[in-house]
């Protein structure tokens, strides 16, 4: 007859990434499993840095709204439009209405297909292939519409303190306007099958619940939070450009497992859609473009704290002004380095299959996450790119 | 429940005496400047009046003042009913900076703490998680630089 | 259950991918493409190659022979491909709009026609076009 003397639990330890065939970006996630459930895991970055704080500090703060646009690719018209805000309040310019509502417009464009392509990734990390085709063919349309009102079918260009780079005619907002049409019935048929469809609802419902006194305690933000109940939306409370002007609701649910946190972002998305069209029809007139030649170029002393509604959350830029042509400090803090590094604890319990889809409900982007230091390369060489069309011919 | 009539509470009258000056940051938000050491009881006062569902911490900004000689770290608070973000805002001395940690009380300072003892060297006392070589890459981890002073070179 | 219908109506559609070499892609005409300056404007003041946030505009001297009387300090701008952006901060900023934009987004070649010197100095052959 034996006894139990001693208990060891043995837990095997995993790891995802930084290169794994299910996620999309590089990120080291150490999970902890005894047998099945899951025991602790560690979340380890830094693969992706590029030292964006130090080069803000390092140019001129014109060159400042073409490096905040580079921070990330599918939020860069937020980054661009919190830092042109911040320079504006330094600087004690003001934009013109109609300058103020087309920037919006672009901004709903892109919340439209960055919650399409979210939600695209997650049928395909669920095996769903069919449905993430069918949603990135839809999502073409809306790249379409973008590239008529900006100029560029992901990246946008488009703002510059004071304003915005570009107009739009009574032929352009029809084209924009036929588009949205097209659109709007799609949204609302994927919007039901998330709802109803069982490969989709099995594995959603009930992963990776989060209670609302986790999420302040731990300072997570956008659909994350408000999937779980807590009412907060930078753009109700700060009403920067016509946020106060347009009819909008806040959209919350409050089950607070995964399948809620995608519904609130299909949801969104509709409301989106409704405020796209409220703008078009109801643009005010007078100038919108601003001249470059004209503006100031010295950044006055002063601190600025502007804030803004990523798709993902909430974004913060903090500026402080030195006197000279150079920010003396920018530091930017963006919705994914809470949501992913400070949700270590939400994966407890739950089996290793469900890791991936609690980690893709909180919208990743790890690209967005990284940024402050420089690099400096060691030995330059320049080729021109006429010597590269005279190489080929000599041999 | 008192939180309907908690949330109505000015922030000056809940810091009351642990308040040193009060600043501005654009556009209208207040800062209060508060002494390094009593950074926790602010804090556990805030929680305690507006209740922990309605208040979070935005952001933990650390700015290198060379020529002043201190290292001053913002913590940006938004407390949500209000619809507003104040500043809690402290001075460390460039020589030793070091203050209180908050991981026990707010778990969420956790990845805002490592990135200001990364790149700045600001020393968090009890957070037992720091260590070097979260975000800065390893050659300039060995060379011991804290990459976004002003004085670094690498 | 609801995908079935879904389904069986793109059975019956062509498919949704543009066959490049056969098609060409629908693009709009103010599309952010190849840009180079008109040297018939150009006065040489250097503003794109500083205001240039990836440094990729380089000034040059005008061949021996071309004497400009707008350009006196006789420099045109150079840009490096590889490097631009295209984020037109050069075309908004240059005091006498001297740069002519395009659509043109298939860059990937090495022919001689799409090299920034080489068009830049055509438009002094054509007489301004």
């Amino acid at each position: 007859m034996t006894e139990t003397v001693l208990q060891i639990p043995i837990s095997l330890e995993i790891p995802i990434g930084p290169q794994h065939p299910a996620l999309h970006e590089p990120v080291m996630l150490k999970v902890y499993a005894d047998g099945e459930e899951v025991v602790k895991v560690e979340i380890n970055t830094g693969y992706n840095h590029r030292g964006v704080e130090k080069l803000f500090e390092m140019n001129s703060f014109y060159k400042g709204v073409f490096i905040s646009a580079r921070i990330c690719g599918i939020c860069n018209t937020v980054h661009a439009n919190v830092y042109v805000r911040g320079i504006e309040q330094l600087l004690g310019l003001e934009p013109s209405p109609r300058a103020k509502y087309l920037r919006v417009l672009a901004m709903e464009l892109e919340r439209i297909h960055s919650h399409m392509i979210i939600n695209a990734i997650m049928a395909e990390i669920l095996g769903f292939d069919t449905l993430f085709m069918l949603i990135m063919r839809d999502r073409e349309l809306v790249m379409k519409a973008k590239e008529i009102l900006t100029g560029g079918r992901v990246i946008a260009e488009y703002y510059m303190p004071g304003g915005v780079r570009r107009d739009i005619d009574d032929v352009k907002k029809d084209r924009i306007l036929d588009i949205l049409k097209k659109i709007r019935p799609r949204l609302e048929y994927y919007k039901k099958l998330f709802e109803i469809d069982p490969t989709i609802t099995n594995r959603l419902v009930d992963v990776g619940v989060l209670k609302p006194r986790d999420i302040t305690l731990h300072s997570l933000v956008g659909p994350t939070a408000r999937g779980s109940g807590v009412k907060t939306d930078v753009r109700a409370e700060d009403r920067y450009e016509v946020y106060g002007e347009i009819p909008w609701n806040v959209i919350t649910r409050n089950e607070g497992d995964s399948l809620a946190r995608m519904l609130v972002r299909w949801d969104e998305a509709i409301e989106s859609l409704n405020m796209c069209e409220y703008i078009l029809t109801h643009l005010p007139g007078g100038q919108a473009v601003v001249d470059e030649r004209k503006l100031p170029r010295v950044l006055p002393l002063g601190e600025a704290f502007t804030r803004v509604e990523a798709p993902r959350g909430e974004l913060t830029y903090y500026i402080i002004g030195g006197g000279r042509d150079r920010p003396y400090r920018v530091k930017v803090r963006t919705p994914s380095f809470h949501n992913i590094i400070n949700s270590g604890f939400s994966y407890l319990g739950y089996s290793i299959a469900d890791v991936p889809v609690i980690l893709v409900s909180y919208d990743p982007c790890i690209s967005c996450m990284e940024r402050a230091i420089l690099i400096k390369d060691g030995e330059k060489k320049y080729i021109s790119l006429r010597d590269i069309v005279n190489m080929k011919r000599v041999r | 429940m008192t939180e309907a009539r908690s949330s109505e509470l000015d922030p000056k009258q809940v810091l009351g005496n642990l308040v040193i000056r009060e600043e501005f940051v654009k556009p209208s938000r207040r800062v209060f400047v508060v002494d390094k050491s009593v950074i926790r009881e602010a804090i556990t006062r805030l929680l305690k009046t507006y209740g922990e569902t309605s208040i979070y911490i935005s952001t933990i900004a650390g700015v290198d003042r060379f020529e002043q000689g201190v290292i001053e770290v913002n913590y940006f608070i938004s407390i949500i009913p209000r619809k507003e973000v104040i500043v809690l805002r402290t001075q460390l001395s460039r020589a030793e900076p070091v203050i209180d940690t908050l991981i026990d009380i707010v778990p969420g300072v956790f990845a805002g703490e490592n990135e200001t003892y990364d790149l700045l060297g600001v020393q968090f006392n009890g957070n037992n998680t720091l260590k070097r070589g979260f975000f800065v890459p390893e050659d300039v981890v060995g060379k011991g630089v804290y990459p976004l002073r002003k004085d670094a070179k690498w | 259950m609801s995908l079935w219908s879904e389904i069986l109506k793109n059975v019956f559609k062509k498919p949704v991918t543009i066959e490049y070499p056969k098609v060409e892609t629908p693009i709009e005409k103010d599309f952010r493409g190849l840009q180079y300056a008109d040297l018939n404007k150009c006065n040489g003041c250097s503003l794109c190659a500083i205001e240039c946030p990836s440094k990729a505009i380089e000034m040059r001297k005008l061949p021996e022979d071309i004497k400009l009387k707008h350009n006196p300090r006789g420099l045109y701008p150079v840009i490096n491909y590889p490097s631009c952006v295209f984020c037109y901060r050069c075309v908004t900023i240059c005091p006498v709009n001297a740069y002519i934009t395009t659509n043109e987004y298939r860059l990937a070649t090495e022919t001689e026609k799409l090299l920034s010197d080489t068009l830049s100095l055509q438009t002094l052959k054509s007489g301004g076009a």
